[in-house]
């Protein structure tokens, strides 16, 4: 009887033992990000800038998040304007990123966002790039020898959601939409040929793009599961 | 019998498990090594490491205002993380959070003055130097945005920067160190 007693409470600490080490350990939060938008291939641009509508989708995933963004691309290099929700944000807020800083990337929130369109821009500005919202220039701009490039080689106008379930930027009747893709050569800004566009999506991602042109200056995309 | 036994025992050592499991997840969430709570910034590794992102950043001594010129009522340090804490609730809960610090001082941003001058339109939240806190959570990660075919990385350091009069959110950088 003393022998089973003892055999019991060895169990029972060897028990406990489990479960404190399972506790213990740390989950890694790798949420998977889905990108669905467009790329445009033009040289020697100074500038890319969209208009964004406003989206407050739902985040339910620890290290999840939403965003929409212009983007400059060149030498595996990039900085991008646009809004972001982040899980346990209650609203989406402003965004610049850029690649080549804060240790490896630095991406800086401003604010939060009405529920307003808003214009996103990335642009060349003397030897700096520098992101703006609404036509004003946010801080920090990234000197061009930092981030690697003078002029983009490839202009990105992008949603990027962890959360397949939501449509990004909107509902079932008011989708995902941009207007106003352009970029900036040779000091004039120029909205993007819309034949010329290339689709990208995530590969695994239940976004599909069902794309439409709705007036020359105004472009709509709807994107449904 | 023997099967209402097995039962009471199960049901004992899930009770021992879960206690057991419980007690794990409260170590690894409250526990700080001691090598980590040396690496929280100071104002001086603040300043200068602002200083590669094109910030200029004046560490204030809180404990000593006068001495920085400084008149206006500021909100303590405690006050603000709690702020920040307020409006990012999912960080203090994060298991790889290694310790929350703010350093107080004056920000601004020499380029948003140089574009100023030249006539561009600026965000003038930073155009003058304006006294901040600056709270610092080490061990946030954040996944970059970026592109679908571009470099990707994750930042290990989540800073919010608070009015120090105020406590509004002025911005929020991520860092990896």
């Amino acid at each position: 009887m003393y022998n089973m007693r003892k055999r019991l409470l060895f169990v029972a600490v060897l028990v406990l033992l489990a479960g404190f080490v399972v506790g213990n350990i740390t989950p890694v939060n790798a949420a998977t990000s889905y990108f669905a938008g467009y790329n445009y291939y033009t040289s020697s641009v100074t500038g890319v800038l969209a208009r964004l509508p406003y989206g407050n989708p739902n985040v339910p995933v620890s290290g999840g998040f939403s965003t929409e963004w212009a983007l400059a691309w060149g030498a595996n290099s990039y900085i991008q304007a646009g809004w972001i929700k982040n899980y346990g944000n209650s609203a989406p807020q402003y965004f610049v990123e850029y690649w080549n800083g804060c240790g490896q990337f630095c991406r800086y929130t401003y604010g939060t966002i009405d529920s307003n369109t808003h214009e996103y821009k990335v642009q060349q500005s003397g030897s700096n790039w520098c992101g703006y919202i609404d036509g004003y220039q946010k801080a920090p701009c990234v000197p061009t020898s930092q981030l690697g490039f003078t002029t983009a080689s490839n202009e990105q106008y992008f949603g990027e959601t962890t959360n397949t379930s939501i449509q990004l930027g909107g509902t079932g009747t008011s989708h995902f939409r941009m207007t106003r893709l352009s970029f900036q050569l040779s000091s004039v800004w120029t909205q993007v040929n819309t034949n010329n566009l290339s689709i990208y999506v995530s590969p695994g991602t239940s976004y599909h793009a069902n794309a439409g042109f709705t007036s020359p200056d105004t472009w709509e995309d709807n994107w449904t599961q | 019998m023997q099967k209402k036994t097995a039962l009471i025992l199960i049901s004992v050592f899930g009770i021992i498990f879960g206690i057991g499991w419980l007690l794990g997840h409260a170590y690894s969430s409250k526990i700080i090594p001691a090598h980590a709570q040396s690496n929280l910034p100071d104002g001086n590794i603040l300043k200068q490491d602002l200083a590669k992102e094109n910030w200029t950043f004046e560490p204030v001594d809180p404990s000593n205002l006068n001495a920085s010129g400084i008149t206006q009522t500021i909100l303590t340090s405690d006050k603000v993380i709690g702020i920040a804490n307020s409006q990012f609730p999912d960080l203090q809960g994060t298991k790889s959070l290694i310790g929350i610090t703010a350093n107080l001082g004056k920000l601004s941003n020499q380029q948003l003055q140089s574009s100023a001058q030249a006539g561009e339109k600026v965000d003038p939240t930073f155009l003058n130097p304006r006294l901040v806190w600056i709270v610092t959570y080490v061990g946030v990660n954040s996944q970059s945005v970026g592109s679908p075919n571009g470099p990707h990385a994750t930042s290990n350091e989540f800073d919010v920067v608070l009015d120090a009069t105020t406590g509004e959110q002025l911005m929020t950088f991520v860092w990896t160190r």
